[in-house]
């Protein structure tokens, strides 16, 4: 099973595998860099009219938006942590607002409509206001960060992420003393989004970090993963990776970011405080009531392999949580 | 009726098969998580073939076909199939023999309790189902032991319901339709006994 996702059915994973173990100065000259940049934001402004053929596309090697290869978080990394397979990566997902089965945002998402699309700033900082993604992204500054991703489902993955840090746009926004927590939140349209008809939660999705997990080199604001866009099942145009805690925290397709002194309100804690706490830290020593932590699935592979505490990056992390009771803090 | 109880499992073993030796894409087959999939899927059909078991009487009775009745056993002993192969799944995949995680997630883990219950309510009605067991039992003794399928429903009810995140509806679709069959059961018998008084 291992092998048949190394594979990959369409070879999408050994074609790719080839652009990114090597510099990029290597294999484009500064010419061609940036006429793709000029490609790159023709195909961003009009990514409606052409819909989402190009950027798939873009996975198969045609267009590749990373700038530099960021080495932050790349030591942690074992051996034994290969990159999962494109395919399961982008049709494996859990995003209740297109379903709640495995393969229901692969198959509802195709659709939805990633530009324009404007984010609020708002809250305690001095530059608040409406920002297009273009706005807040430099898309020549794109990094590609391969970290892992756990799900508190207990199946994790190895993802090679595209993004900014999220401090750059912190920073730039600048928020005030009184902002101790950031709050983030997903759209919410029904009608481009079916699971948002039912119950499942009350949305909108919303999920927070303190705000010096926020600005912490390791979070990534995202817009792509294997060199291409985002796709749409797997947050685009805009998401947050916090690789250190469970999968739910690092939220998809984020039209508000809001600076707060007060702990914010999480979806999954509104939905069940017992189960979903506010930091939810991956830690293989507090048990969740519905699933042991010790272990998880890596997609690809038979057997479970041991859950390791803030997902291995505890050397980066463990700090910020210095003196907190881990288990009361979950 | 061997041969239809049996599709869903001669289905799933096509897909297996499929995805171990043919290496088909994650797309089609199992998907990503070839051993939740596998899981799933049992756990689902056992609760399925736990609702035709229960439906099988109403409808008879509505339609006046009573020759369908004798193919509740057939339909009950496939629920109890199903729960096999889904208990088994549980062990031997999510688990592999190892007693400790499961007995910590028996006794830590509401969801796995109330499967568990589930599953043990079936194992008497599945040794008893020969007409063998109904002689040995005598005919009001083994009907009230086959009360516990509705024992086992509840449970799988339940335990659907608690291993979805959130207010899903699917589970509740189950439930719903199961606690019809209940409700039907209670008015029926309650109906008979006034008759016979």
């Amino acid at each position: 099973m291992i092998e048949r996702n190394i594979k990959g059915g369409t070879g999408v994973l050994i074609k790719y595998k080839r652009n990114w173990e090597v510099k990029s100065s290597e294999i484009t000259s500064e010419k061609m860099f940036k006429t793709r940049r000029k490609f790159l934001r023709a195909a961003l402004s009009s990514a409606i009219a052409i819909g989402p053929s190009p950027i798939f596309g873009a996975t198969q090697g045609k267009t590749n938006i990373v700038s530099t290869q960021s080495n932050v978080g790349k030591k942690y990394l074992a051996n034994n942590d290969e990159p999962t397979d494109y395919q399961s990566i982008t049709q494996y997902n859990n995003f209740y607002e297109f379903g709640t089965g495995k393969r229901d945002p692969a198959e509802n998402a195709s659709k939805f409509k990633t530009r324009p699309w404007a984010v609020q700033i708002s809250g305690a900082c001095e530059k608040p206001g409406t920002y297009g993604v273009e706005d807040l992204i430099n898309f020549d500054q794109l990094e590609e960060r391969i970290y892992r991703f756990r799900c508190v489902e207990t199946w994790s993955m190895v993802v090679p992420w595209v993004g900014i840090p999220l401090s750059k746009i912190i920073d730039r926004v600048s928020p005030t003393s009184h902002a101790k927590y950031v709050s983030f939140e997903t759209l919410h349209d029904p009608k481009q989004m079916p699971g948002q008809r039912e119950p499942v939660l009350n949305w909108p999705y919303k999920e927070g970090l303190r705000i010096d997990e926020a600005v912490h080199p390791l979070t990534l604001l995202t817009v792509g993963l294997y060199g291409a866009l985002l796709p749409n099942q797997n947050g685009a145009p805009l998401r947050i990776i916090i690789p250190w805690k469970y999968g739910f925290k690092s939220i998809k397709s984020i039209v508000r970011i809001h600076f707060q002194a007060d702990m914010p309100v999480t979806s999954w804690s509104e939905s069940n405080s017992n189960e979903y706490g506010f930091y939810s830290n991956v830690n293989p020593d507090v048990s969740h009531p519905r699933w042991s932590q010790t272990k998880e699935r890596r997609i690809g592979e038979f057997f479970k392999r041991p859950t390791l505490l803030f997902n291995g990056y505890g050397e980066l992390v463990a700090d910020l949580y210095q003196g907190m009771n881990l288990e009361r803090w979950y | 009726m061997w041969a239809i109880c049996l599709l869903p499992f001669f289905w799933l073993s096509r897909l297996i098969w499929l995805t171990c030796i043919q290496n088909i894409s994650v797309t089609d087959g199992l998907g990503a998580n070839p051993i939740e999939f596998v899981h799933d899927y049992l756990g689902l059909w056992a609760l399925k073939f736990l609702i035709i078991t229960l439906s099988i009487k109403p409808i008879s009775f509505l339609l006046h076909a009573s020759f369908l009745n004798q193919y509740r056993r057939v339909f009950g002993l496939f629920t109890f199939f199903y729960s096999v192969l889904h208990t088994t799944a549980y062990i031997a995949l999510e688990q592999n023999f190892e007693l400790a995680p499961i007995w910590e997630d028996v006794v830590n883990r509401p969801h796995i309790t109330v499967g568990l219950i589930g599953f043990l309510a079936l194992i008497p009605l599945a040794v008893t189902s020969t007409s063998w067991g109904k002689q040995k039992l005598g005919n009001t003794s083994w009907k009230n032991l086959h009360g516990l399928v509705y024992v086992a429903g509840t449970a799988g009810c339940l335990h659907f319901i608690l291993i979805r995140k959130g207010i899903q509806v699917e589970p509740i679709a189950y439930t719903v339709l199961f606690v019809c069959f209940l409700i039907g059961q209670i008015v029926f018998s309650f109906l008979r006994s006034k008759k016979n008084r």
